[in-house]
């Protein structure tokens, strides 16, 4: 009897929620909270495409008149003529309309210098910024959060001042100030990594890897500081609930404890702030791939802002904003489904 | 009758948080990291409000014949490339970044502050509209709209204040929008109603005094935040035009030089990760003292 008593309350909530199946009500109502998700995102991504397009119409004077710049060569005609190819010369309700209606069709524009559509020019840099925001999240999480656990487990311990002193700093860091201190000690002084150079994945997963180390590492440090934090209030938050009372209670061995009941349950805030985490790695990237030289689409943005090449920054900040929603989006389903409280609420 | 009330009732909710804020002053005191960011935040602001005023060297003036001189007696943190003085430069980007920090936050705070009041107490269509904005600004990634904003209006100092302030309104916004919708249906809310105090003063004097302590801790939290932009964008070379002595800046030209002289990379690096982490751990601290469920 006792046992039984013991076992019902312990029920963690991961049991609720990872490993049973959604009853038919609970898929129902998972269905709604989804639906109602996609119909907010609609005017928000609307709104995002209107700040989009107010950027390049923000230009101080006109966009066509900051790229010919003093120019003296051009004509009025010639002016008026690229206006018009640029759509600038219409009502901005109609120079939206015919915007967002390319966006619809995947047309982002074309940039002013290299005559490439935006779509052509993300192709070419996605793969880079991919591999390092991808790199990062790595670097910056599975560590981050085992040490969390460590420092939550062992709290007060020295390992725990560790955890929370590195946090503390690496949160104070400027991330590109990071990467000129481990460019200075790994590549420059210890000569362990190689300097700042970019080697495409095509021509070699080990050479390109060790390029990739020091930039991914800058970029992940931040979420590191935030993950090992996050970690260590999770898990410290579920350590001091019932049920992990009740499972020592119940003689169960530490290691279960922590596995079975503590780490399942405390993986669920862990989660969403990762997932929020790595959409926000993306506006690290301008700094990180402009010290380390990556052909990214930070890098690209940077040179379209040096070369007054709006299009190209219209594009890629629609790109990232929408790609930073999305991920807010699925963050969100996912969360409603792993903790059944949400999507109830 | 009812104005009685109130006049009964003024002192009672004065003396309440006068109590208040002597427990949290007591909570905050007995945190000692958060008293050290606190003595950390008050030497920044010391150092920049008195660092032009008492900096050896003229910042920008250049001397190419003690370029990349290492710390000495007459230049206690060496020179730069042009042969500048590096703690005259450091002073006076102590001061760039306090007024990019002072003048930002206050920028994004009177803004959100305002449309948070507006929104969370109004209500309906209008805090439907204003929370749909925010939320379109918050979909911007990290630095990215602040980029976008400089890229398009043009590398200067106000337009830094500007971008920080626009990616911060949005946090301001939903911090006030929620304690407002927290406290709109408060005894001490409908009595000021009932007694007919217009909407602005309700706003005020009544509503905004008690929701002041989130929006402390934010503040200090925006400044760090407002800090580190600064410095990002200066890095980028898209803050402060060169030679003015930006901390991000300092950072930027020191890297070329980083084997010869790693002093021109240590010092603007360790002034911003300071200063940032003086402000992170008074904003911690002060959420602490000033949530009564922590202390």
């Amino acid at each position: 009897m006792l046992r039984l008593v013991l076992s019902a309350h312990s029920t963690p909530l991961y049991r609720l929620s990872t490993t049973d199946f959604p009853t038919h009500t609970e898929q129902s109502i998972m269905g709604r909270y989804i639906a109602n998700r996609l119909i907010l995102l609609v005017p928000v991504l609307i709104g995002v495409s209107f700040v989009a397009f107010l950027l390049i119409r923000l230009v101080p004077g006109d966009v066509v008149q900051q790229q010919i710049g003093t120019d003296q060569r051009v004509t009025p005609e010639k002016i008026a003529e690229l206006r018009h190819y640029y759509g600038l010369d219409a009502p901005w309700p109609l120079q939206y309309w015919n915007w967002a209606g390319q966006l619809l069709h995947g047309n982002l524009g074309k940039s002013f210098r290299s005559g490439r559509t935006v779509n052509e020019e993300l192709k070419l840099r996605v793969p880079a910024t991919l591999e390092l925001t991808l790199l990062a999240a790595l670097f910056g999480s599975i560590p981050a959060i085992a040490a969390g656990v460590i420092a939550a487990v062992r709290r007060n311990s020295i390992l725990d001042y560790l955890a929370t002193l590195t946090t503390l700093a690496g949160a104070a860091m400027p991330n590109f100030w990071l990467a000129t201190l481990l460019v200075f000690v790994f590549a420059l002084k210890l000569r362990w990594l190689p300097p700042i150079q970019y080697v495409p994945l095509n021509e070699g997963v080990g050479e390109n890897l060790r390029h990739m180390i020091l930039p991914a590492l800058a970029l992940g440090a931040p979420l590191a500081t935030v993950m090992m934090r996050q970690t260590r209030s999770a898990v410290l938050e579920v350590l001091g609930q019932d049920h992990v009372r009740v499972a020592r209670a119940k003689g169960l061995r530490e290691a279960v404890v922590l596995n079975r009941h503590v780490l399942r349950n405390a993986l669920i805030p862990i989660v969403t702030v990762l997932g929020i985490q790595i959409a926000r790695l993306l506006g690290g990237v301008f700094i990180i791939e402009q010290i380390f030289a990556m052909p990214g689409i930070g890098r690209l943005t940077l040179d379209a802002i040096q070369n007054r090449d709006y299009p190209i920054v219209q594009g890629v900040t629609l790109v990232l904003a929408v790609i930073f929603v999305l991920v807010s989006l699925i963050v969100d389903v996912l969360y409603a489904f792993i903790d059944p409280r949400i999507r109830v609420s | 009758m009812a104005s009685e009330g109130v006049a009964v009732a003024v002192p009672l909710v004065e003396a309440a948080r006068d109590v208040r804020r002597q427990r949290a002053w007591q909570a905050f005191r007995k945190q000692r990291l958060a008293v050290a960011g606190a003595m950390i935040v008050a030497l920044f602001v010391v150092v920049a409000v008195l660092g032009p005023r008492i900096a050896p060297f003229d910042p920008v003036k250049q001397n190419i014949r003690i370029r990349f001189q290492a710390p000495t007696s007459a230049h206690l943190l060496g020179t730069d490339e042009f042969g500048r003085d590096l703690l005259s430069r450091l002073l006076h980007g102590a001061w760039i970044s306090c007024e990019v920090g002072v003048i930002s936050v206050a920028l994004a705070g009177i803004f959100g502050v305002a449309l948070g009041l507006v929104a969370g107490y109004i209500g309906g269509w209008l805090d439907t509209a204003l929370t749909l904005m925010m939320d379109v600004l918050y979909a911007f990634p990290g630095l990215l709209l602040a980029i976008a904003l400089i890229a398009v209006l043009g590398s200067s100092l106000q337009n830094v204040f500007i971008a920080i302030a626009v990616t911060n309104v949005p946090t301001f916004m939903r911090i006030v929008r929620g304690s407002v919708l927290a406290v709109r249906r408060t005894p001490y809310v409908e009595a000021a109603v009932s007694v007919g105090v217009t909407v602005p003063r309700l706003m005020l004097r009544h509503i905004f005094p008690n929701i002041t302590p989130p929006l402390i801790v934010h503040t200090s939290l925006t400044f760090a935040y407002a800090v580190l932009a600064e410095a990002s964008l200066a890095y980028l070379g898209l803050g402060n035009k060169p030679p003015s002595p930006s901390w991000g800046s300092m950072l930027n030209s020191s890297y070329g030089v980083l084997e010869t002289a790693p002093w021109l990379s240590i010092v603007p690096g360790v002034a911003i990760a300071l200063t940032v982490l003086g402000f992170n751990l008074l904003g911690d601290g002060l959420r602490d003292a000033l949530d009564p469920r922590l202390r």
